[in-house]
């Protein structure tokens, strides 16, 4: 079998009294699209963050391609080519759209302020190729015509799309989207999810946070089901669809009485 | 495939060119010695406030300390001419490294703390520059100053003269405006301006902010830094209060004026702040018979007016004008931000 290329090992995470993660392992690996779900409160926000190094776990590790990142710095992250999302878009609103993209692309640049001051042949290569790069990817998220735009005057979905593009225009390995379908229309959800199946057959990796079942049940290979912080199941669609520990942990109390009534 | 940067931020050169034609000319039409000297100062301040504009500006980082940086420029240039017989070329270049270095590690500090407490820190920063060189008598001359500085001597031109002062003051604003330019134009000032926007954002897409905070403080330091040399050797006399904080708030009112998110806004600030002053004092020593401080006065009612009526500082005037003329293709060039001329809020 091959190598996992996330590991994610009895990760808990203790708010004082309060454990909102607990001893949650679960693998990812190459290729993969893996969908975490959970009612509210689960703890999956918290895990994301874990994983993305924006918390520190109390207990527990994240491996990436073998690698311990548990207590690395967010921006050495994306150099491993781990990319994440937020769920309150972080996009640069005074910016236009491309300008977001090429942004986007620093991690593989150089960006020596010398040689941009002196615009050395260095530094205007660096700008014509991000730019392109951009341009292709305002091609393929379907962001034509808004190039020029100003991110804080776009809709919400389209502010979700120079986020997403913005996320992946360096080519990282593995994508963790927090919510990238929440308040987006039923187009907009069918067309992010078109994105990330194409990206998948280009070599990504995805794991996901997400609220759409529909969505999650269309594009996802395994899904993890969090709740009360701990991982109540894991496994294909079909399956998650038929387990009775989720079914209860989504509509509450007892699976008979739901059954029955 | 285009060229990036044709697409991205055109019309830049445009403002540049009327830029330096009015620079060229304007020798021709100020005959007073007083104005000369006022616009030789606007040079030298507007080196410091185009740097400000891009810590303030594009990283969103503030400094009330800048006014040492100036001072760490004019004694090093001061001192080294003065005292060591050093060419005053080479005092100047030592001058900026220094300020450099000085500030890239004060930076790494100081730039770790954010708002109202980074403002404090940097003020901080300027008080002990200033109590050094009011302190430090044998090298600085203390409270009584330094003088005899040499006038600057470019390959036998004379800098003394006025007039070639004024253009080589001058020539240096616009290197530095290009520089500045280009930086802002390149990746290193997308990353710049998206610290200002979301410095998690920025963080996750794996760029380590400090650092290019850290950066942009110092290199706007050396400009401060080279303003300091240039004052220095114009001027032939310094002493410590020139470079006490008040100076450093003065060139914040600048810069707030003018418009915090634009160079050019910056020199129009420094331009509109300094005439002012003069303005004040000239009414309030002639008319009201009134001495000291007037104009902090005024500075303060300006600024609270500018932020009510115009938070983005004069050179908004331009955006509006040039968006009701050109609703296609503005490129006037006053405005080095794409963003403003693409139809804003």
């Amino acid at each position: 079998m091959t190598e996992p290329i996330l590991q994610v090992e009895h990760l808990t995470k203790r708010f004082g009294g309060v454990t909102a993660v607990e001893d949650v392992s679960f693998e990812v690996f190459p290729g993969e699209i893996v969908a975490v779900i959970g009612p509210n409160g689960a703890g999956k926000t918290t895990l994301f963050n874990m994983i993305t190094c924006f918390t520190p776990p109390t207990e527990g590790r994240v491996k990436l391609s073998g690698e311990n990142i548990t207590n690395k710095k967010i921006f050495e992250l994306a150099p491993l080519g781990m990319m994440r999302t937020f769920q309150n878009l972080e996009v640069f609103g005074s910016m236009t759209a491309i300008e977001n993209l090429m942004t986007g692309i620093s991690v593989q640049l150089k960006n020596r302020v010398f040689a941009a001051g002196f615009r050395l042949k260095s530094a205007r290569e660096e700008e014509q190729y991000a730019y392109e790069k951009a341009m292709e990817l305002i091609e393929l998220t379907g962001l034509q015509g808004l190039e020029h735009t100003l991110v804080e005057q776009m809709s919400y979905g389209q502010q979700k799309k120079v986020e997403f593009a913005q996320t992946i225009i360096s080519n990282p390995r593995l994508v963790l989207l927090d919510e990238p379908m929440a308040g987006l229309n039923e187009v907009e959800t069918e067309a992010m999810a078109d994105t990330i199946l194409q990206m998948r057959d280009r070599g990504m990796t995805f794991l996901f946070v997400e609220h759409k079942m529909a969505t999650i049940m269309r594009i996802a290979d395994r899904i993890v089901v969090l709740d009360f912080g701990k991982k109540i199941a894991e496994g294909t669609p079909a399956e998650i669809q038929k387990n009775e520990d989720v079914i209860r942990a989504y509509i509450g109390g007892d699976l008979d009485d739901v059954k029955s009534s | 495939m285009k060229n990036a940067s044709k697409v991205l931020y055109p019309g830049r050169w445009k403002g540049l060119v009327i830029f330096i034609v009015l620079i060229a000319l304007l020798p021709i039409v100020v005959t007073t010695q007083y104005v000369f000297t006022l616009l030789i100062l606007l040079g030298i301040y507007s080196i410091i406030t185009i740097g400000l504009s891009l810590l303030i500006g594009y990283a969103g980082q503030i400094s009330i300390g800048h006014a040492a940086f100036y001072g760490i420029g004019a004694y090093m240039s001061a001192v080294l001419t003065t005292k060591f017989n050093m060419s005053a070329w080479l005092a100047i270049i030592l001058g900026m490294m220094t300020t450099f270095l000085i500030a890239y590690f004060v930076g790494v500090r100081v730039l770790k703390l954010k708002g109202h407490i980074l403002a404090l820190a940097t003020i901080a920063i300027n008080i002990i520059v200033y109590t050094i060189l009011n302190g430090w008598t044998e090298m600085t001359g203390g409270a009584l100053g330094l003088g005899g500085i040499p006038k600057l001597n470019f390959l036998g031109i004379d800098l003394g003269n006025q007039v070639n002062f004024y253009y080589f003051v001058w020539i240096i604003v616009t290197l530095v405006i290009i520089f500045s330019g280009n930086l802002i134009r390149s990746n290193v000032g997308r990353i710049l301006r998206s610290i200002h926007d979301s410095e998690t954002g920025i963080e996750a897409l794996g760029i380590q902010v400090s650092k290019y905070k850290v950066l942009i403080f110092a290199i706007s330091a050396t400009y401060a830094s080279l303003a300091g040399s240039l004052y220095a050797h114009y001027i032939q006399f310094i002493s410590p209060s020139t470079f006490n904080v008040p100076f450093s708030i003065l060139l914040l009112v600048m810069v707030m004026v003018g418009g915090v998110h634009s160079i050019w806004g910056a020199m129009i600030g420094t331009v509109a702040i300094t005439f002012l002053n003069e303005g004040i004092r000239y009414i309030s020593h002639n008319y009201l018979h009134v001495s000291g401080e007037v104009e902090i006065i005024v500075y303060g009612f300006v600024i609270v007016v500018m932020m009510i009526f115009m938070p983005n500082g004069i050179v908004s005037l331009f955006d509006r004008f040039q968006k009701r003329n050109k609703e296609h293709e503005s490129d006037s060039g006053l405005d080095l931000k794409p963003v403003d001329v693409k139809g804003g809020a």
